[in-house]
């Protein structure tokens, strides 16, 4: 218990805010992987090839009310007071997230007609737990100290997934002004487990006139713990090959889409926008739903004192008790199909480009062609739909192209929980080879574990032009 | 030659991160100790109840019993520090009556036993007794986590037979774990 504990605070560290707030890649077009933020985004190459299992390696955790140092600092304070305060200090918003995607394969390239195309797949594993709050209290202290406390079962918010994503996209330039994009994904789920939409409270009430000195009160309790391979895959006789099946389209699949926009409203304002995984995935295959449901008041054991003759067995009042408990609250495993939304993300951002590329040149941008200006300053929007309500950020960035080889950008991100996160990035074009590397949090770099949310994001590319 | 240096500087940046002032070693100290209280057993006899016992009829007693399933649990061997077992007896028979409780095994072999002496009401002015026993050392948490049955009687030494009234008894358990 203790290690698992320490594990998912180490895993966790963090407010985290936003998985798959990828707020740097966004926008720059430098980087091709920023296609699979928005697919409008305008590549200035025309072909890009990623170098397998290189080119995307993306690390998000986090968490919104507590950071490893909150817990794990060195401290003459016992480390069970850190705790105590630290489930005081959250509170059933809370939540804790992991995020990490690799990319398996990628490549883009642009055909006569002057359109981008690209096509990949990446392995992602996306994990998000709100933080039960009543359930910890309860694990935590126990219900001595809350008689007449009602806590709350519909706190039990977890979902997780592993899967790949095989995808194909295209983005064209309709007019001066507009950029469309839009990229067809297929979902092939490896496992999913989740538990939403739960409700129910549980009490333990002292009234008087009552039969006994408390009654535990379950009421209108609706549980479900929905998985799907997990049994698969543990049960396989070798994990690893059932794995491999299981994401080359021999699990559970699912179809998305990600649209996207980049318009100019004039020469140097430019707003981009995005919608990103747009769709679902079907269970049907190993699917496991544990089912608990029902009202059950509980007020101990009630004795009779029969008259019993001799060699006559006594009433069997606990088997009586667990009996009636099965029969006021059925649990069920059942392995009918369920749709899984995939958490749709959305980015949008609004930006001034300025600059020019070199001193004396007529050329106020890189290229006559486009608005590729040499700065640009905006702000950026981003918001993921999660089981209890969408999760916000919103970003101020600046990006510069410091050399012909070398840009960068830095971003200020404020979000309901944080707002001192600077992240930066840089892209370099070293030839035909592409590299660049972002990270979030830099303020709190110098110690990951003081910081509430880290990210990570780098990746190699080969990018050629026809010029 | 620019790629190897730009490599070279994100593996700095990375390397360069580290977490500071923190000791993961504290997580082996980590113990949870919740409290949670349980109801036990409940019951109203009335004098009717009563049957003589003992070899001679000498004693009017009423007994019966319950599964415990979970104080021999392992996890329950290993956790409990303290446990507290209360009864409130309500009275409103004119008689004085014992109540014992023995915790037992499957077997019968009892391991704990207590005794409560409850004094006389009557209808009109019933008495309430209460009794707080406590578990909290070895020699007593022992014999407890040892049990996985209770026996509740209660008796009186003189016959109860046509005296009003009726004896009622609720009873809370509490559990102090640490693990």
């Amino acid at each position: 218990m203790r290690n698992l504990l320490a594990f998912l605070f180490v895993l966790l560290m963090g407010t985290g805010m936003l998985a798959q707030n990828k707020t740097i890649v966004f926008g720059y077009e430098d980087i091709p992987q920023s296609l699979l933020v928005n697919p409008a985004a305008d590549m200035p190459q025309d072909f890009h090839a990623g170098l397998p299992g290189l080119s995307q390696v993306y690390l998000h955790g986090g968490s919104s009310g507590v950071s490893a140092f909150d817990i794990f600092q060195e401290s003459s304070v016992d480390i069970n007071q850190r705790i105590t305060e630290a489930i005081a200090g959250m509170s059933f918003r809370d939540f804790f997230t992991v995020n990490q995607q690799l990319e398996i394969l990628s490549a883009g390239w642009r055909n006569k007609k002057g359109d981008y195309w690209s096509a990949g797949l990446y392995q992602e594993l996306d994990v998000l737990a709100y933080f039960p709050e009543d359930l910890a209290d309860l694990a935590w202290e126990g219900n001595r100290n809350y008689i007449g406390r009602s806590f709350d079962l519909g706190q039990l918010s977890v979902t997780s997934e592993v899967l790949m994503v095989y995808h194909v996209g295209i983005s064209r330039q309709f007019n001066k002004n507009l950029r469309v994009g839009a990229r067809a994904k297929l979902y092939s789920n490896i496992a999913h487990a989740s538990s939403t939409g739960n409700q129910g409270t549980f009490v333990t009430t002292e009234t008087p006139g009552t039969v006994n000195i408390y009654e535990h009160i379950v009421t209108n309790a609706d549980l479900e713990l929905r998985t799907s391979g997990i049994d698969a895959i543990s049960e396989a006789g070798s994990p690893g090959r059932e794995v491999a099946k299981r994401a080359m389209l021999g699990g559970n699949l699912g179809v998305g889409v990600d649209l996207g926009i980049s318009y100019d409203w004039n020469r140097n304002w430019t707003f981009d926008a995005s919608i990103l995984d747009l769709g679902f995935v079907y269970h049907s295959n190993d699917v496991k739903r544990y089912t608990a449901r029902g009202d059950y008041v509980l007020n101990g054991i009630e004795f009779i004192f029969p008259p019993l003759s001799d060699g006559q067995r006594t009433v069997d009042y606990y088997r009586r008790l667990t009996d009636d408990l099965d029969e006021a609250f059925p649990r069920d495993t059942l392995t009918t199909a369920y749709l899984q939304m995939r958490p749709t993300k959305v980015n949008a951002a609004i930006s001034y480009g300025f600059g020019t590329f070199g001193e004396g040149e007529d050329c106020n941008c890189l290229n006559k062609e486009s608005t590729r200006w040499r700065e640009r300053l905006g702000l950026q929007f981003f918001s993921v739909i999660r089981p209890r309500r969408p999760h916000m950020a919103l970003s101020a960035f600046y990006y510069r192209r410091l050399t012909g080889f070398l840009s960068a950008k830095v971003a200020y991100t404020v979000d309901e929980y944080s707002a001192s996160n600077l992240g930066a990035g840089f892209a370099a074009d070293i030839g035909p080879v592409n590299f660049y590397f972002t990270v979030d949090n830099i303020l709190r770099y110098g110690n990951v574990a003081r910081a509430k949310n880290v990210s990570l994001q780098l990746g190699l590319n080969l990018k050629l032009s026809s010029e | 030659m620019r790629l190897k240096a730009l490599f070279l500087l994100a593996l700095v940046f990375c390397l360069s991160s580290c977490i500071k002032d923190t000791d993961f070693e504290q997580a082996d100290q980590i113990t949870l100790s919740p409290e949670y209280e349980l109801d036990l057993v409940y019951f109203t006899v009335d004098t009717s109840m009563f049957e003589s016992s003992g070899e001679l009829g000498e004693a009017f007693k009423v007994t019966d019993t319950t599964n415990v399933r979970f104080l021999d649990d392992s996890f329950i061997q290993e956790s409990l520090v303290r446990a507290e077992v209360f009864f409130r007896l309500t009275n409103s028979i004119p008689r004085d009556f014992q109540l014992e409780v023995e915790f037992m095994t499957l077997t019968n072999e009892v391991q704990y036993q207590f005794d409560i002496p409850i004094a006389a009401g009557t209808v009109a002015a019933p008495v309430i007794t209460e009794h707080l026993e406590v578990f909290d050392t070895a020699a007593e948490l022992g014999p407890l986590t040892s049990s996985s049955r209770v026996v509740i009687s209660v008796s009186s030494p003189e016959t109860v037979e046509a005296l009003d009234g009726t004896l009622n008894l609720q009873s809370k358990s509490a559990y102090f774990l640490e693990y």
